[in-house]
């Protein structure tokens, strides 16, 4: 498939992409968290995600879920509030606001 | 939603709505979500902090809209994207079987997790 790029065009494919990385990670979490009637292979299971890359994985994880938030909210905004009037402002604030509440979970994550 | 919209019951109308209603619920939800399971004085996710949160009858409600809504609009969202690539009608129809059974099993593992949780041990 071919796409023209224009301004909202990011926002559409990583829309899509980022909604299908969402729907593998809510399958595979439902069946993880279902381990609970099991508390020594959960626990077992939960060390696993100490690891520091894992904790990076969330970290993108976040970042994943609040770009899907925002721009979700910018196509709401589109299809109920005359949102095509004002649409690259509405595509700017997606990313500004992804990218700090981005930094901002970084901090409160790490530091 | 209004009789216009209707058209062929297959149009996709009905998903389009509900993929908006159910995006706004989970918004909000996730947001829940992240500050239940990181930022509340019961937060935390070794197995007894778990069993001691959701033994609330709240978390259960929670929870329970939770899966249902995000299994929903996931696969949803899966079969819209999947539609929109024009695939035979013989496949179509054997792709929504798998999406279908897909989210009836995930969402009942959820459910019974959430209501047959083992007590605090």
């Amino acid at each position: 498939m071919r796409y023209v790029k224009h301004y909202g065009t990011w926002g559409y494919i990583l829309h899509r992409l980022t909604g299908l990385a969402l729907t593998g990670y809510i399958l595979i979490h439902i069946y993880l968290i279902s381990g609970l009637h099991n508390k020594p292979a959960f626990q077992s299971e939960m060390q696993f995600f100490e690891h520091p890359v894992l904790k990076l994985l969330e970290w993108a994880l976040f970042a994943v879920i609040i770009f899907h938030a925002l721009n979700g909210l910018r196509i709401f905004m589109v299809d109920y509030f005359s949102g095509a009037r004002y649409h690259k402002v509405l595509m700017s604030a997606v990313w500004v606001f992804s990218i700090i509440l981005f930094l901002a979970m970084g901090i409160v994550m790490f530091i | 939603m209004s009789y216009k919209y209707r058209g062929a019951s297959n149009s996709g109308a009905n998903g389009w709505f509900f993929q908006r209603i159910t995006g706004i619920v989970l918004f909000v939800l996730v947001l829940a979500h992240f500050y239940i399971a990181h930022r509340t004085f019961q937060s935390g996710h070794d197995w007894d902090t778990i069993i001691a949160r959701l033994a609330s009858p709240y978390m259960k409600m929670f929870y329970l809209s939770f899966v249902t809504l995000g299994v929903w609009h996931g696969l949803n969202g899966l079969w819209s994207v999947i539609r929109d690539y024009n695939i035979s009608s013989g496949y179509r129809k054997s792709i929504f079987a798998v999406i279908f059974s897909v989210g009836i099993f995930i969402g009942l593992l959820g459910f019974i997790t959430i209501l047959n949780l083992p007590a605090a041990h």
